[in-house]
């Protein structure tokens, strides 16, 4: 498989606080992980061109460290948004959200693979 | 769709009755707990509750009988697996179908499907009505936390045989004694109606430990009688193959008699049972 959009993504993090204050390591994803998706909304005019009108946003990555999937379940069910801050190889970072986490396990991996959960936010930004 | 799943059982908890499959299909669909969520105004997602689906194909040539009574009286079923990763502990009762595939194309087997499926409700929780999947079953069980803040691990049973003991829980369980005491120290019932699985088994010890002696594994039956056990050296990794008829494992990090004196602290901080030789902390 290829490196996708995933390519130079070093870490995972999440935190309940915009300032990332108590940000919890999600270490490095899965470079299956589906990233970014953005669905930008457009309103269409009459003139043939379109008027930005939002984007629907998704984050969504797969966490190998199984032990982190706890914490962030009790969240889900709480409803509780958070914020996910991803750093490059480069150091350079981003904060995305807030979003209210869903995360489910992936389970009965094939032989040779291993166990992982995936956690998503949506959010979106006008 | 390769699992990993070695062997799994669908078991009627209240009579005992198990019917295990040992020749369990790639073909099928395993959700554990995916989220469900309802649309919020401002774009976003609440969650609604836990969606869990299995769907089991095998090839066993027995066992198909069983499940079609169940299905048929809507007999309401639990179910466990045991894999070459992780494993699965569906506790909340729930109804199956059960359909024979036949008269398969050349180069296929005829076999049978079992689907069971609780959409909505909270599937997490220690409450012994729980759906897990991971790689810790004695975790999965019975988590590890005091979540009533007693003092004891939650579904564990810590007791003096003679003498007295005192008992704290700060992530880790620690026991003293004012006396020279002999105590006990095991885990609630682990379901786990599935025999010829090879179980790893180890307890971690914190720090300030002073024990030194085995832990140990039971397997019993239905009615909780004793079929036969083993233990585990300190600091070691033991391997138990669960006995034909086995309904429950016990599991202790603290050996049954063990004697605690004065000045001691026994500090356990986790007990582990599932597939693995390394000896780290998994609570999952």
């Amino acid at each position: 498989m290829g490196l996708g959009s995933l390519s130079g993504v070093k870490k995972v993090e999440y935190s309940t606080a915009s300032d990332m204050t108590g940000a919890v390591d999600l270490l490095e994803p899965r470079e299956d992980s589906p990233g970014l998706k953005d669905d930008v909304k457009e309103t269409p005019l009459a003139n043939g061109q379109t008027n930005y009108a939002g984007v629907a946003r998704e984050k969504i990555y797969h966490i190998s460290d199984m032990s982190k999937f706890a914490a962030l379940e009790t969240l889900m069910k709480a409803n509780t948004e958070i914020y996910l801050r991803v750093t490059d190889l480069e150091n350079n970072t981003e904060i995305y959200g807030p979003g209210k986490p869903k995360v489910k396990p992936k389970t009965n991996p094939a032989p040779g693979e291993t166990a992982y959960f995936e956690v998503k936010i949506v959010w979106f930004e006008a | 769709m390769k699992t990993g799943m070695q062997k799994c059982s669908f078991f009627d908890d209240a009579t005992g009755t198990v019917v295990q499959l040992n020749d369990v299909s790639e073909e099928g669909e395993i959700k554990i707990k995916e989220p469900l969520a309802s649309k919020d105004a401002d774009g976003g997602e609440r969650f609604a509750g836990h969606h869990s689906r299995l769907e089991i194909t095998a090839f066993d040539d027995a066992g198909y009988d069983q499940l079609k009574t169940w299905m048929d009286d809507e007999t309401p079923l639990k179910f466990v697996s045991y894999g070459l990763e992780g494993h699965i502990l569906w506790y909340r009762e729930t109804k199956i179908t059960v359909k024979k595939n036949l008269y398969v194309p050349p180069g296929k087997n005829n076999s049978f499907t079992v689907v069971m499926e609780q959409k909505g409700g909270d599937h997490s929780g220690f409450d012994g009505n729980q759906i897990w999947y991971g790689k810790n079953l004695l975790y999965g069980a019975a988590g590890w936390e005091d979540g009533n803040s007693n003092g004891v691990v939650d579904n564990y049973t810590i007791g003096a045989i003679s003498g007295s003991i005192d008992l704290t829980f700060v992530g880790e369980q620690e026991i003293s004694s004012p006396t020279s005491s002999t105590m006990y120290f095991y885990s609630s019932k682990l379901i786990f109606p599935i025999s010829n699985a090879n179980i790893d088994s180890f307890a971690l010890y914190g720090a300030a430990n002073t024990y030194n002696g085995v832990a140990a594994i039971e397997a019993k039956d239905f009615a909780v009688g004793m079929i036969s056990s083993g233990v585990c050296a300190f600091d070691a990794v033991a391997q138990f193959i669960t006995p034909p008829n086995t309904h429950y494992l016990y599991l202790s990090p603290i050996a049954y008699g063990s004697q605690i004196d004065i000045g001691d602290i026994f500090a356990v901080s986790s007990m582990f049972a599932g597939v693995s030789d390394n000896r780290t902390l998994i609570k999952h």
